[in-house]
């Protein structure tokens, strides 16, 4: 049922209505309203999920830009010699060909389908979801080619630097999903500054996923306090209000863990 | 930049319109009004899980355990702060019950243009007003010690949000388009002071490729040439945090609020 405001019955309002209608009429009869919600709603899903409203131009330039990342992110932290620069541009256009092979099939097969037809939307999810994650994810991850390469071109101390960057790169990643989950968290539980902080501490001492989820990564944070649910029970000093509060919030979450490789 | 697609705003203006003319419609028709309700002056019926009152109710809780845990209280304090509850803020809610030139406004804005506006029940700038009202009023039973604990603590929690906040932004631009460190630890200040006063919903930006629409001034001096090309092809949209949980607050189980 639709919810309106409860407003007072009177003659007034009764001729307000009236008069409500007669505007509503007159603004869906101008034909140049009309003409403009006459229009198809919504674009395909492959232009929304995939391409995120870019044109594909300016998508395949991110593409070929996202596929030099690994080299500009190695070059951050060490010199790299001709050799091993080709070697790591030739895996990179390897992916964005690999990438390109996928993103055909995908969009052949998806090709005109929106939301607006539910049906066939589902069936075309399944088709589109691998893509949507990857794309997600940043296109090219660490089963990429040029992540493959790297480890058999960098020298062992050119791949320890890099890899303490990538590292310190994690963490900060990782300690910013934990902290924004502390601070939703203290919407709903009052949390002093203290508790805050050795909740950070005692979420950064859990194990965490292998492999990120874009789709669920705000739900990060609450997995890790319901993986260290015993530790903040005997180390964070909440209080028994707060921690069945917390418990009953960790609810939300239950059975989202297993959709991360840990 | 673009936040919202021509479709999505002639869809809503177009239903917008339907639902106004059902509305008038149905009113004018029949001499009784399902949606509308008689109510006694000076009262405010609420919907069975009513949003307006769910996050009222929830900031009042919040706010009362932040202050048991931040002062020491005599019984007597805590007798007063405890006499500030659902009452209180449902007398306050009627005071701002909608009134007729109100819903005539957003009347003429669907039909003569304007921004579609919120609905008047669901509106977060209410909430907003409320919550910091609301806060005044509990913080008004404290001594001037007591409050200023208070403030500190509530200051404290929105400077840990906005860099929490901040940080995921930062993380976010990392994933997009590579920064050193030194970039990373340059624009977390600048984007946490811009964030200071605003509540984004978070979400949008760690399950989608976008990033707010924050001023070129925050990058300019931080990215390179490459990376400003690469920014200002990403999609960016400020979303209010309050807006997006208002709108999911029919579709998603609520927890009964913890009386602290």
């Amino acid at each position: 049922m639709i919810y309106l405001p409860p407003i007072r019955q009177s003659r007034p309002n009764q001729i307000a209505r009236l008069l409500l209608a007669c505007l509503s009429i007159l603004s869906m009869t101008s034909p140049i309203l009309f003409a403009q919600a006459a229009q198809p709603a919504q674009p395909g899903i492959f232009q929304q999920y995939i391409l995120q409203q870019k044109t594909e131009k300016l998508f395949r330039e991110d593409v070929v830009a996202r596929s030099h990342d690994v080299i500009v992110r190695v070059k951050l932290v060490c010199q790299l010699d001709p050799a091993q620069l080709e070697n790591l541009q030739l895996a990179a256009e390897g992916d964005v060909v690999r990438f390109y092979r996928e993103f055909e099939r995908v969009k052949s097969e998806v090709n005109g389908v929106t939301t607006n037809d539910p049906q066939a939307w589902q069936r075309a999810w399944p088709i589109l979801s691998p893509l949507y994650q990857r794309v997600l994810r940043g296109v090219f991850d660490d089963s990429s080619l040029c992540h493959s390469v790297l480890k058999t071109t960098l020298n062992p101390g050119q791949l320890e630097l890099f890899e303490t960057a990538e590292a310190k790169r994690r963490d900060y990643a990782f300690k910013a999903n934990y902290k924004t989950a502390i601070a939703d968290l203290s919407r709903e539980i009052p949390l002093t500054g203290d508790q805050r902080e050795k909740l950070l501490v005692i979420m950064l001492s859990v194990a965490r996923p292998k492999k990120s989820h874009p789709q669920l990564e705000s739900m990060l944070g609450m997995i890790i306090l319901g993986k260290a649910i015993k530790k903040i029970e005997d180390e964070s000093s909440l209080d028994k209000k707060q921690l069945d509060h917390l418990v009953k919030l960790l609810e939300r979450v239950q059975g989202v863990e297993g959709n991360f490789e840990w | 930049m673009q936040t919202h697609s021509p479709c999505w705003l002639r869809s809503t203006l177009l239903s917008g319109q339907l639902l106004l003319l059902s509305f008038c419609l149905y009113g004018s028709a029949n001499g009784q009004d399902e949606f509308l309700q008689e109510v006694p002056e000076g009262q405010q019926v609420q919907k069975p899980n009513d949003p307006i009152l769910y996050y009222l109710k929830r900031h009042l809780n919040v706010r009362r355990g932040l202050i048991k845990r931040t002062c020491e209280l005599s019984e007597a304090d805590i007798k007063n702060l405890d006499s500030i509850g659902e009452d209180w803020i449902k007398k306050e809610l009627a005071k701002g019950a909608p009134k007729l030139d109100g819903m005539l406004n957003q009347g003429f804005k669907m039909v003569f243009g304007g921004p579609p506006g919120q609905n008047v029940a669901n509106d977060p700038n209410k909430i907003r007003k409320m919550q910091s009202q609301l806060d005044n009023k509990i913080t008004e039973v404290l001594s001037p010690e007591q409050r200023g604990q208070v403030l500190e603590a509530i200051e404290n929690f929105e400077k840990f949000e906005c860099e929490a906040n901040a940080q995921v932004l930062v993380s976010q631009m990392d994933k997009l388009f590579v920064l050193t460190e030194e970039q990373r630890e340059s624009l977390e200040p600048k984007i946490a002071t811009w964030l200071k006063g605003k509540s984004l919903y978070m979400q949008y930006y760690t399950q989608q490729n976008y990033l707010p629409d924050f001023p070129a001034s925050i990058v300019e001096n931080v990215l390179t040439l490459e990376q400003r090309k690469r920014f200002k092809a990403i999609q960016k949209v400020s979303t209010d945090r309050l807006t997006i949980e208002l709108q999911m607050f029919q579709h998603q189980p609520q927890l009964a609020e913890q009386d602290y």
